[in-house]
């Protein structure tokens, strides 16, 4: 396998706007707490319902990156029933510990499937 | 493919003791890179978390940026060799736990490795949840 290492992607039609990679993403299950897929992570913390902390493959270069959650839950029946992100409560350059909830309302709250990214 | 490792940490953080017991899952992309070979020694994130640490409780978070030296080594340092599972599972305590969980002393444990088949698949009481010795 080879890797390939450049500085900067600008895409060819837009007249060059740079291009920038999610750094790292994860497909997580909270009710079974099991990892589906993911890129760039190296593990999670199931901290108690709806809060977990998502540990990175490797460190930023610092605390300031942009984050972003969304699930839902298949048992709700419920088209709108989605699992939200609610906020972080600790933010490191390594890990997010992150608290989800439903509709906004009820917080901590486990989803049937969650997807989370930093970039 | 969900992907089922086969061990879990159980842990308690031993500076919020009134929360129910963590469950630390590894990322099984992560594992693969364990067992390839592909990580740097374990020093290298000690040292910047060290410095994360260090801004913190001087007040400068806001304006923390890491070394641009000491951030690359977590590519450019040499790998450490190829990892068992078992190994890997204890190079990511060192990595991914809070270090007062595995490096001071306490009256007990306050963390352990686990098949994942261990850990209760109930989570009605999730935030009742205790670690048992």
């Amino acid at each position: 396998m080879s890797t390939l290492k450049v500085n900067d992607i600008e895409e060819a039609t837009t007249n060059g706007a740079k291009v920038f990679f999610t750094r790292c993403w994860v497909d997580y299950a909270p009710q079974s707490n099991s990892i589906n897929a993911s890129g760039a992570l190296s593990s999670i913390a199931d901290n108690a319902t709806g809060d977990q902390t998502f540990n990175f493959s490797n460190a930023n270069s610092s605390a300031y990156y942009s984050y972003g959650g969304c699930g839902y839950d298949d048992s709700l029946g419920n088209a709108d029933d989605g699992i939200t992100t609610a906020g972080y409560a600790t933010k490191t350059s390594s890990a997010i510990r992150m608290i989800s909830g439903y509709r906004n309302v009820e917080y901590d709250y486990d989803g049937f499937s969650y997807f989370f990214g930093i970039t | 493919m969900t992907q089922y490792t086969k061990y879990r940490v159980v842990f308690d953080d031993p500076d919020a003791l009134d929360e129910p017991t963590k469950v630390l899952v590894p990322a099984q992309q992560w594992l693969d890179e364990a067992m390839a070979g592909n990580l740097p020694p374990i020093w290298v994130y000690w040292q910047l978390q060290d410095d994360e640490a260090k801004a913190k409780a001087e007040g400068r978070l806001s304006e923390f940026n890491h070394d641009p030296e000491k951030h690359a080594l977590q590519w450019k340092a040499p790998r450490i060799g190829p990892l068992t599972e078992e190994e890997a599972m204890e190079y990511l305590c060192m990595k991914d736990l809070p270090r007062r969980c595995w490096a001071e002393e306490h009256n007990r444990p306050m963390f352990k490795i686990v098949r994942t088949e261990e850990v209760p698949s109930d989570r009605q009481f999730r935030n009742a949840w205790e670690m048992t010795l």
